[in-house]
């Protein structure tokens, strides 16, 4: 404690201390001078005696400063001192080394930012980490390719649920949930929102908790409870929300509660949607409606895979009821179990990694670009150290005179890295990318920035070291004596191995970039079998209640009729989903006694000729067949081929293992249109007559602009009938691109990574190319001096240069090789190998370290050798 | 190894100045003159090491420095050895006799 007292007072009362011990010397050698003056001396020489004697009122000085109990924090503060003044000397230097730093550190901590809060922190929810999804699986779809395996995931029936709750002992706690539609009849409008239903426990077991009021009980079914957001939106944050009533779907509810902002919790894989914006409790007067997704918290302490075997045993043996007639014609049905944090957010680990680990790599650049300057900058100033050694500086400290300077560097960029992620993350979540999860909980906090900054003192530290160490082994005698004469060509492979590394980073985030690039390209003009422009689709959904079947079929009649009528309108359809919308339906059914699960759509009067498809074989739906929905089907080419190679498919039977049962025939055969997106290449597909469905979505050709006729198709609905609600209005060239939308923003993440590579790479082998001219620049002169060519000067360091590049391919070129296959899922059209893209990268690079290159080396064959060689 | 040697000698300084403090308080001059007196010139003493010395042991309150008059009337400051100085110098005074009674014999017998 006094000791601490004293350090303290020594640092903060030096002055007063310094200026008190000066006195105290000078009356010293005050008196030493009286006292040779008193001994005959003349007063000038007894003076000089008396500083002589004194050993140096600096030395004195230096001697007591260093005795004192801060001594050690003044000589660091000197070293920080002297290392800011350094670098403030060298300004271009530092500059560069800064920009360098905040860049790497900038791009890795903005990545980490977005990889931290969606794929490494546990969701928000209580005891998050033993939450788990409970899927059921069916036998049928085990082997089947068509739909993929992500498919092999579906919702019970609460029959079902109950069933396994009575048997199962891995869960402390289950809840089970459904998100569907449901329509608000607001103030201003009728909407259609995500509504979800749940058992009463859900919130409780979420640790959710409640800005107004409280959960509904399992036996309230009037109860509704509102998220915060809903609240403040649709209710205008009314002071009293408890107790309110509000109209959905034609039935009344009353608000219950209200929850607290930023409930997260979507449903996910066929029920992936935005977030219900209110809940109620689960309906359970139809018991076999497989509709619920589940969601329990294992007890503490069991394994994941000891859960799954157990439901998988119990689900075995349960009713199923969604499989219907499915079940009998595969019996191996079970259970899939993950992680909820896999749920919500797995779809997005790869994409997230990939950024992740660019960002990384352009890291690593932005580091070997500094360890090289730092090391160039070290070798210029041998000299200034050989001084300071021979000035009695011992090597540990010059280390640590290094050491500090490097971290300086280190620390001011990383402060201005950590601002470059925090605006970074901003943008990229403003950009609202689809497809990233967890969005609102991305903020580059505190956590983040303690680790940016270690990252940089880190980077400072190992990358300043190497230089460091090299120069405090420097031979004194060595670098003295060349002072003044031309410096020795350092030997130093380190750089040009850091180019080496450099140029091989490029060339792994260049063919990256290219691969997803290219994707992103081939994505943009594949035949999607449709003709888009100038088509719009529109998402409509009819109040329940209100229409019947008979109604609804009159409904459609009416709405082709007016819509039709509208000025630049062509072709008006329907169909249960537009192509490329977010929507699947599968239905099981068996062709030749083999079981199969489709995708199929329903479609109205006109379909393929509103979308601009094609019927290749047979017709399409007549009247009457659209209008008393008979059992007729057309297929696409591709189900055609997969199940009748080689034989025509009209007027081929397949059996329907939907609820109706029975058979249906097939009376055409279309062109395959990539109902499920661009990217997803087409799977056998079906198509039967458009149902009096509730849910739908209308088709319009227009020859004008698409966005231009969307106001009024929205007044002309309403005045056919204003419950009619129109979820939305978008033109087919838009829910393409939307479907592109998270390799647009991911390929252009990794284009600006591979950018900034690429510029640090040229930085770096200029810097480096510049240094080796400089240090040889006396051999040219000779060179020159004696009757070489300027052009083979020039050659040389071409030569060089390209070398260290072709260096930097060859090595790249075998990493990209290992590296891209992490892409190969997310690439389209293109091979994760593709031959173009490497060459073109390659090419690339060659070109630009050419430019890089070719400064330094028209440099050096404008060396005068007059001047030069006089210089010495 | 030389550092060693200079802490011994340090420690031997700090002893002499107490002792020198013990008739009298003295200023930083007067110390010198008075222990390159009391060894006959054997400790010839530098500001460099003998102001540390008195700046530690005031630090460690052993000493109190005073600013006064000297005889040949400057400013100057006297230093006066404290309780806590007195009770130091005894058993430095005591370790001192301890050690060069050992390292007589030691030197005696081999």
């Amino acid at each position: 404690m006094n000791r601490l007292k004293i350090v303290l007072r020594g640092l903060f009362r030096k002055d007063e201390a310094e200026s008190q011990f000066n006195a105290e010397l000078m009356a010293y050698i005050d008196h030493a001078i009286d006292d040779k003056i008193a001994g005959g001396m003349a007063p000038e020489e007894a003076r000089r005696a008396a500083l002589i004697e004194s050993g140096g009122v600096e030395q004195v000085k230096e001697s007591v400063r260093s005795s004192r109990p801060a001594a050690w924090v003044d000589s660091l503060a000197a070293d920080f001192k002297y290392a800011a003044r350094t670098l403030w000397v060298r300004r271009s230097f530092s500059t560069i080394a800064v920009l360098t730093i905040a860049l790497g550190i900038g791009a890795a901590a903005t990545m980490f930012t977005v990889v931290d809060h969606v794929l490494l922190r546990p969701l928000k929810h209580k005891n998050s980490d033993r939450l788990v999804t409970v899927w059921g699986t069916v036998g049928a779809l085990k082997t089947d390719t068509v739909a993929g395996s992500i498919w092999n995931r579906f919702t019970l029936s609460y029959e079902d649920y109950e069933q396994w709750l009575s048997q199962q002992t891995v869960f402390e706690e289950t809840a089970l949930f459904a998100i569907g539609k449901t329509r608000f009849l607001g103030d201003q409008e009728t909407r259609t929102i995500a509504a979800g239903e749940a058992s009463a426990n859900l919130f409780a077991m979420l640790g959710t908790t409640f800005f107004r009021g409280r959960s509904f009980t399992n036996h309230e079914p009037d109860a509704i409870v509102v998220t915060y957001e809903f609240w403040k939106t649709a209710l205008g944050a009314v002071a009293d929300p408890v107790g309110r009533r509000i109209t959905l779907d034609q039935t009344t509810g009353t608000i219950v509660g209200v929850l607290a902002p930023h409930f997260d919790f979507a449903g996910y894989g066929a029920d992936a949607g935005p977030n219900p914006e209110l809940w109620r409790t689960v309906r359970t007067s139809n018991r076999t409606v497989p509709d619920y997704e589940v969601i329990g918290r294992l007890r503490a302490g069991v394994p994941l895979p000891d859960a799954q075997r157990e439901t998988d045993g119990i689900f075995h043996n349960l009713r199923f009821a969604f499989l219907n007639e499915l079940a009998t014609l595969d019996k191996r049905h079970g259970a899939h179990l993950e992680s909820r944090k896999d749920t919500e957010t797995g779809a997005a680990r790869t994409s997230l990694l990939i950024l992740f680990l660019s960002s990384g790599l352009l890291l690593l650049i932005a580091c070997g670009n500094v360890g090289n300057l730092l090391l160039g900058e070290s070798l210029s100033r041998q000299h200034e150290f050989a001084m300071r050694s021979a000035l009695g500086a011992t090597s540990l400290r010059i280390l640590r005179q290094l050491t500090i300077e490097s971290v300086l560097l280190a620390v001011v960029g990383g402060l201005l890295g950590s601002a470059l992620a925090w605006l970074g993350v901003r943008c990229l979540v403003g950009l609202r990318p689809t497809g990233l999860p967890r969005i609102d909980e991305i903020v580059f906090d505190f956590r983040v920035w303690v680790i940016a900054m270690m990252a940089a003192a880190a980077t400072g530290v190992v990358f300043g070291l190497g230089p460091a160490m090299g120069l405090a082994r420097v031979s004194l005698m060595e670098t003295l004596k060349i002072r003044g004469r031309r410096r020795g060509f350092p030997r130093s492979p380190s750089q040009s191995a850091v180019v080496i590394a450099e140029v091989s980073i490029c060339f792994v985030l260049l063919v990256g970039a290219g691969l997803l690039t290219e994707s992103l390209r081939l994505l943009g003009a594949v035949d999607t079998g449709i003709r888009s422009d100038g088509l719009v689709a529109v998402k409509m959904s009819l109040p329940r209640r209100t229409y019947q079947p008979g109604q609804i079929f009159s409904l459609y009649r009416r709405l082709f009729t007016e819509l039709n009528a509208i000025p630049g309108v062509t072709e008006v359809s329907a169909a249960s989903a537009a192509p490329f919308e977010d929507y699947r339906a599968l239905a099981g059914i068996t062709i030749n006694g083999a079981p199969a699960v489709i995708e199929n759509r329903s479609i109205g009067n006109n379909y393929f000729e509103t979308v601009g498809g094609r019927i290749i074989e047979g017709r399409p739906f007549s009247a009457s067949e659209l209008s008393n929905a008979s059992p007729v089907m057309i297929i696409n080419e591709t189900m055609g081929r997969t199940f009748w190679p080689g034989e025509s498919a009209v007027n081929k039977h397949i059996k329907l293992v939907d609820r109706m049962g029975g058979e249906a025939t097939i009376v055409g055969v279309s062109a395959d249109v990539r109902q499920l997106g661009p990217a997803v290449s087409p799977a056998p597909m079906y198509y039967t007559p458009l149902n009096a469905e509730t849910d739908f979505t209308v088709l319009v050709r227009t020859a004008q602009n698409p966005s231009s006729i969307t106001p009024v198709l929205r007044t002309r609905i309403r005045t056919i009938d204003q419950n009619i609600a129109v979820n939305w209005i978008q033109p087919m060239q838009d829910l393409i691109n939307a479907s592109f939308a998270e390799q647009r923003y991911r390929a252009l993440l990794i284009n600006i990574f591979a950018a900034a590579a690429v510029g640090l790479a040229v930085v770096g082998l200029y810097s480096v190319m510049s240094r080796y001219v400089s240090y040889r620049a006396h051999e040219f002169a000779v060179r020159v001096a004696v009757g070489a060519k300027p052009q083979s000067i020039l050659r040389l360091i071409l030569r060089k240069g390209l070398l260290l590049t072709f260096a930097g391919i060859c090595i790249g070129a075998v990493m990209a090789a290992g590296l891209t296959r992490i892409l190969t899922d997310d690439l389209f059209g293109v091979s994760a190998l593709d031959a173009s893209t490497y060459t073109a990268v390659a090419l690339l690079l060659v070109i630009v370290s050419l430019l890089a290159v070719f400064a330094p080396a028209l440099r050096a064959c404008r060396i005068d050798p007059i001047q030069c060689l006089r210089g010495e | 190894m030389t550092r060693q040697r200079h802490d011994v000698l340090q420690g031997t300084l700090d002893l002499l100045i107490l002792k020198v403090l013990v008739r009298e308080a003295m200023h930083g001059y007067g110390v010198m003159i008075r222990l390159r007196e009391l060894t006959e010139g054997v400790f010839d003493v530098t500001p460099g090491s003998l102001f540390p010395s008195l700046q530690r042991l005031e630090r460690k309150g052993w000493i109190e420095g005073e600013w006064g008059t000297s005889e040949n009337n400057r400013r100057a400051c006297f230093y006066s050895i404290t309780k806590a100085g007195r009770k130091q110098l005894m058993r430095e005074e005591q370790q001192w006799s301890a050690i060069t009674v050992a390292v007589a014999k030691v030197l005696q017998n081999s």
